[in-house]
C-alpha cells in the first residue's frame, strides 16, 4: 500500500507539469513512465511502457482550451498499475503491457473529466478573487496559486489510488486464470499492433511534401543504425 | 510634470520574479477567464511597485483578472508588454487603461496561433520523436537516460528562451511588440525542428519495420495491417482512440485464433 501511495503521489506531482505548471515535458509518457518505473523498482518496464504510450499519443497533442482524452493521466495510471501487476505476475509481462495500454486509453477519458472538474474548481478561485476585489479587500495570489496546485495534485493522487485499487483487485483473479500460452500470444500480437498503429499515426505528423527527402534520409540512417547494431 | 518624468526601468530582480511566476500562468486555468489568474500572478511584482495604494492595486487587478488567454510560453510577450505599458501609464499617464485593455485583447489571437504553430505542432512532437528514436535504438538503461536528458534539453532550451525573450521584448518594445509577434520571425525555428522531427520519423519507421520483420510472418502482417489502420484513420481525422482500439481488438481476435 505504501508503494501505491508513493507512486500515486509522485505521479500526481509529475502530472502538474501537464498544464498547471512549468510544462517542461516531464509529464509526457516518455519521461513520466521511466521515472515512475524507476521509483517502483522496474525502470525497464517504465521505459518500455513510456515508449509504447508516447508513440500512440504523439499525434494527439492538446491545443489551447480543447478538452480531449488526457494521455498523460492515462499513462501515469497505466505505469502504476503495470508495476503493481507485474510484481505478482512476472511471467505475464507482455500481456500486462498490452492490457495496461488499453487501460490507459480508458483512463484518458476519465482524465479529461478530471481536468474539467479541476478547471471548474479554478473558477471558484476566480470568483473568490472577484468578490474580494469588489469588497475592496487585498488579494494575495501566492496562496491561491498554491491551493490550485495542491488541489490538482490531490485530485490526481486520489484518482490514481482509487483506479489502481479497483483495477488491481479486479484484474488479479483474471490474470491468475489466464493460460500462459494465450496470454503470451495476445501480448505479442497486441504489442506489435500498438507499434503498428502508433507508427501509422506518427507518420501523419508533420506531413509535408517538401520534406520527403528527409523522410528517406531518416530511413537510410535508420537502416544504417540497424546494420551497425546487428554487427 | 509627470509627463517629463524619466522612464524608469524595472530592475532585473523584478523581471526574474515575473519570469518565475510566468511558469504558473496556467495554474488557475478556468472556463470563464482562462489564464487571467496566472497572468495577474505574474504581474504582481510590477503591480505592487506602480500602485501607490491598495485602491489602485485593486483597480489594476480588476482590469487584468477579467479575461486573458494565450499560449503559455508566448504569454510572456503580453506580460512584458503590459508591464511596460502599466509603468508608462503610471509615469506619463499614457496609454490609457482602455488602450492597454484593447492592446492585451488584440494579442490573444496572434500569441495563441504562433504558440500552437511553434510549440504544440512542431517543437514538442519533434523533440519527443528524437527521444523515442533514442530510446528505441538504445539497449542499456544509461543510454536511454542520456537520450531522455538530450530530449529534455532540446525542448527546454527553446522553451525557456521563448519565455525570457517574450518578457524582454515585451518590456523593451511595449506597444510595438506586435512587430515581433509574427510567424515569419519563427519560420527558421519551425523549419529546423520540423526537419529534425521528419528525420526522426524516418529513422523510427525503419526501426519499427525491422522489429516486425524479425518476428513471425503473421506478426509482421499484423504490423502492416495496424500501420495501415493507424495511417488511414488518422488521415481521416479520427481521434487517436479509434485506430488504437480497432487495432487492439484485431490483435485480441488474432491472438485467440
Amino acid at each position: 500500500m505504501l508503494q501505491l501511495f508513493g507512486l500515486s503521489l509522485s505521479g500526481a506531482l509529475l502530472l502538474l507539469d501537464s498544464t498547471a505548471a512549468f510544462q517542461m515535458l516531464i509529464a509526457q509518457p516518455l519521461f513520466a513512465c521511466p521515472i515512475l518505473g524507476w521509483l517502483g523498482g522496474n525502470a525497464q518496464l517504465g521505459f518500455e511502457l513510456g515508449f509504447w504510450l508516447q508513440l500512440i499519443w504523439l499525434s494527439n497533442m492538446p491545443v489551447g482550451a480543447a478538452i480531449i482524452p488526457e494521455g498523460e493521466i492515462g499513462s501515469v495510471a497505466a505505469v502504476i498499475l503495470a508495476i503493481r501487476l507485474s510484481d505478482d505476475f512476472p511471467q505475464l509481462t507482455h500481456f500486462i503491457i498490452f492490457m495496461v495500454i488499453a487501460y490507459a486509453v480508458l483512463v484518458s477519458f476519465i482524465g479529461a473529466k478530471t481536468v474539467t472538474f479541476i478547471r471548474n474548481r479554478n473558477q471558484q478561485y476566480l470568483q473568490h478573487i472577484l468578490n474580494k476585489l469588489n469588497q475592496g479587500k487585498a488579494v494575495t495570489f501566492g496562496p491561491i496559486i498554491f491551493n490550485a496546485l495542491a488541489f490538482s495534485a490531490l485530485v490526481f493522487f486520489a484518482l490514481m489510488v482509487s483506479l489502481t485499487l479497483v483495477f488491481e483487485y479486479g484484474l488479479k483473479p483474471f490474470l491468475a486464470q489466464m493460460p500462459l500460452d494465450l496470454a503470451n500470444r495476445i501480448g505479442l500480437y497486441g504489442k506489435i499492433s500498438v507499434l503498428g498503429v502508433g507508427m501509422g499515426m506518427t507518420i501523419t505528423l508533420m506531413k509535408d511534401r517538401r520534406y520527403w527527402a528527409l523522410y528517406v534520409l531518416g530511413m537510410i540512417i535508420g537502416g544504417m543504425l540497424i546494420l551497425h547494431g546487428a554487427k | 510634470m509627470a509627463q517629463n518624468k524619466k522612464y524608469k526601468k524595472l530592475p532585473l530582480k523584478d523581471l526574474l520574479a515575473i519570469l518565475w511566476r510566468s511558469f504558473f500562468i496556467q495554474t488557475g486555468w478556468n472556463f470563464k477567464s482562462m489564464i487571467s489568474i496566472g497572468f495577474c500572478f505574474a504581474l504582481m511584482p510590477v503591480a505592487k511597485k506602480i500602485c501607490a495604494n491598495p485602491e489602485e492595486l485593486n483597480g489594476f487587478l480588476k482590469r487584468h483578472v477579467g479575461f486573458f488567454n494565450s499560449h503559455p510560453y508566448f504569454a510572456s510577450y503580453a506580460i512584458g508588454a503590459v508591464t511596460r505599458l502599466e509603468e508608462e501609464r503610471k509615469q506619463i499617464h499614457a496609454p490609457s487603461e482602455e488602450v492597454i485593455d484593447k492592446f492585451k485583447n488584440a494579442l490573444i489571437g496572434p500569441l495563441g496561433a504562433i504558440g500552437d504553430q511553434c510549440c504544440w505542432f512542431v517543437m514538442r512532437p519533434a523533440s519527443l520523436i528524437v527521444g523515442l528514436t533514442g530510446v528505441a535504438f538504445s539497449q542499456a538503461i544509461q543510454t536511454k537516460i542520456l537520450f531522455l536528458l538530450l530530449t529534455f534539453i532540446l525542448y527546454n532550451i527553446p522553451h525557456i528562451y521563448i519565455r525570457v525573450k517574450g518578457i524582454l521584448d515585451g518590456y523593451g518594445y511595449g506597444i510595438d511588440v506586435y512587430k515581433k509577434i509574427r510567424i515569419d520571425n519563427y519560420r527558421r525555428f519551425i523549419q529546423s525542428f520540423k526537419s529534425l522531427g521528419v528525420l526522426g520519423i524516418g529513422i523510427l519507421f525503419t526501426y519499427t519495420i525491422y522489429q516486425a520483420y524479425l518476428l513471425h510472418w503473421k506478426v509482421s502482417l499484423m504490423f502492416v495491417l495496424t500501420l495501415a489502420i493507424g495511417l488511414i484513420l488518422r488521415l481521416k481525422r479520427k481521434m487517436f482512440f479509434t485506430p488504437v482500439l480497432v487495432s487492439m481488438v484485431v490483435a485480441i481476435i488474432v491472438g485467440i485464433i
